[in-house]
């Protein structure tokens, strides 16, 4: 399955016009995964720790310089507002990990087989192809995005356009600060928001994690089409036009009247 | 303008997915094969090995490898297993090498460097019935049979789907279509995705393998079970360990987290109290 999940990737590349053909060759060295590609695949992931290493400083940059957000998307006020990280956030981390190591080690010594597919225990044969391919779990979702075109738009072949889809459904996360111009940051504080969110959203990307790990048959097909419809109006349609239209809740005076319910600070002000 | 911009892309991509769902839709059809309507899914089967305190059960493992050896193994490798694993079986050195003897493993001639076979040693993997795969292609109607190291972990419900093959050879249905039907040297078979598979049915009477004193009658659907239990223990030897290891580690983990849980309650406490 491994084989044929890098045969699909790569293949990705073929979609590209014009240069696609000769670029997929150039990039996997050879006409189908092979020695050459492999050896490219061990580099390249050889090589993505150290991009995490660079991820991480990013990370420790952001946070002492912009600081850290909050859930409820208000600026902090005052010293009041905050804790610091030890040993508030060390416990808090500490147990969440610990609940998260008891799942994972739940999975490793029970179900080791949960998130795999049988196919994998079968050698690499380029010459039979597997009923259903499928990706590893967590690629579902824009599997689904990229099967869901079935027709060829205009003079847009089909494939590319899935291509297109696939790479957009995560690149249009990046654009999320322009298509969401909401004031309000949190939305604990927006009705209209949330319906979408919970009611739209979430279970669109439900049925394209379900359809993405199905047979690419019906009514699996049909399903990930709306769902990957919603998905993609949901960002670049109704975002934009839920935040200029809605009318957001009053928000707290800080994050403590926030938690706590009341804020002496507050008080302060609104009386002074 | 950014929003303006945005509505557009969205409606690139939405149209683009309304037009491939309208004709979706136009030409909907749910499949309908002869396999979906005659492919059955695998029979339940229960093994000592079964959950998460699961044993092997060694008396089943061992009538399971004399199955493999006296039927299955004309046909089928079992190319990721040395005969010094089998010691896990309950077999002794001496046992293991006695069986080792008795497979004919290839070798090279000191004196002349030309190929031969010679007897196996425990240090030995189990010797594979064909030369090549034009060999196990040609005596085995066009289908290589596959190595059965990892089969129990190669399919869908693994060993309920072995055992299920195996008892499950038939003849086909009055009502399965012509094409469907059983070519020549082909085999009705409902848990066999495509219905008809080339392997004949190799458990075909009782007392086709003889099992020793203290043992159940060698039914078939016996020594199917038996034989599904022994390739579950070659697909994952070290399935007890697993399990025995995977206890002490959830007991440790549940008990530091319940700490860390009342420790993150007590150094909280006095920060959630209300004003």
């Amino acid at each position: 399955m491994s084989f044929w999940g890098a045969k699909v990737i790569t293949g990705l590349f073929g979609a590209i016009p014009l240069v696609g053909e000769p670029l997929q060759i150039w990039l996997l060295g050879g006409f189908a995964p092979d020695d050459a590609a492999l050896n490219r695949f061990f580099s390249l992931h050889y090589l993505l720790p150290f991009v995490i290493v660079g991820v991480v400083v990013l990370h420790i940059w952001a946070l002492h310089i912009p600081g850290s957000s909050n859930p409820t998307g208000v600026e902090v006020k005052s010293e009041s507002d905050t804790v610091p990280f030890y040993p508030y956030f060390i416990a808090k981390d500490g147990w969440t990990l610990g609940a998260f190591l008891f799942l994972y080690c739940l999975m490793v010594f029970f179900l080791p087989n949960q998130l795999g597919h049988p196919d994998n225990y079968i050698p690499a044969n380029p010459m039979s192809t597997p009923a259903h391919i499928v990706p590893e779990w967590y690629f579902w979702p824009f599997y689904a995005i990229l099967r869901a075109f079935t027709q060829n738009f205009f003079f847009i072949p089909a494939k590319l356009m899935g291509v297109m889809a696939m790479f957009g459904s995560i690149l249009v996360w990046f654009f999320l600060p322009w298509l969401d111009k909401s004031p309000v940051r949190s939305g604990h504080y927006r009705p209209l928001f949330r319906k979408f969110f919970w009611f739209g959203l979430i279970p669109c990307m439900a049925v394209l994690f379900y359809c993405g790990g199905a047979p690419a048959e019906e009514p699996y097909v049909v399903l990930s089409q709306i769902a990957a419809l919603y998905y993609f109006a949901h960002f670049l349609i109704i975002l934009p036009i839920v935040s200029a239209i809605e009318k957001p809740k009053p928000l707290p005076y800080s994050i403590t009247e926030a938690v706590l319910g009341s804020d002496e600070n507050a008080k302060l002000a609104t009386a002074g | 303008m950014a929003r303006i911009i945005s509505i557009l892309v969205g409606l690139f991509f939405t149209v683009a997915l309304a037009w491939s769902l309208l004709v979706g839709l136009f030409n909907f059809e749910l499949p309908h094969t002869v396999e979906h309507e005659f492919h059955k899914a695998p029979k339940e089967l229960h093994l000592a090995s079964d959950g998460p305190f699961g044993k092997f059960d060694r008396q089943q493992l061992q009538r399971g490898f004399q199955v493999y050896k006296e039927v299955c193994s004309a046909c089928h490798s079992l190319s990721h297993v040395a005969f010094r694993d089998l010691t896990a079986l309950g077999y002794s050195d001496a046992e293991v090498k006695a069986i080792a003897a008795g497979f004919q493993v290839p070798g090279v001639d000191p004196a002349t460097g030309e190929t031969n076979t010679r007897p196996g040693m425990p240090t030995d993997y189990f010797p594979k019935p064909f030369a090549n795969d034009i060999a196990a292609r040609a005596a085995n109607n066009n289908a290589i049979p596959p190595d059965l190291s990892l089969m129990t972990k190669a399919r869908h419900e693994g060993p309920a789907y072995v055992y299920s093959l195996l008892t499950g050879f038939q003849n086909p249905p009055a009502n399965l279509p012509e094409a469907n039907r059983p070519g020549q040297g082909l085999h009705y078979n409902p848990y066999f995705a495509n219905l008809n598979l080339a392997m004949a049915p190799p458990l075909t009477s009782e007392g086709q393998v003889q099992y020793g004193e203290g043992n159940p009658k060698p039914t078939v659907d016996q020594m199917a079970k038996d034989v599904t239990a022994f390739l579950v223990w070659t697909a994952e030897p070290k399935l007890e360990k697993r399990k025995q290891t995977g206890w002490p580690v959830l007991g440790f983990l549940l008990f530091a987290t319940v700490l860390g849980f009342l420790a993150f309650r007590n150094i909280w406490a006095d920060k959630k109290k209300k004003a």
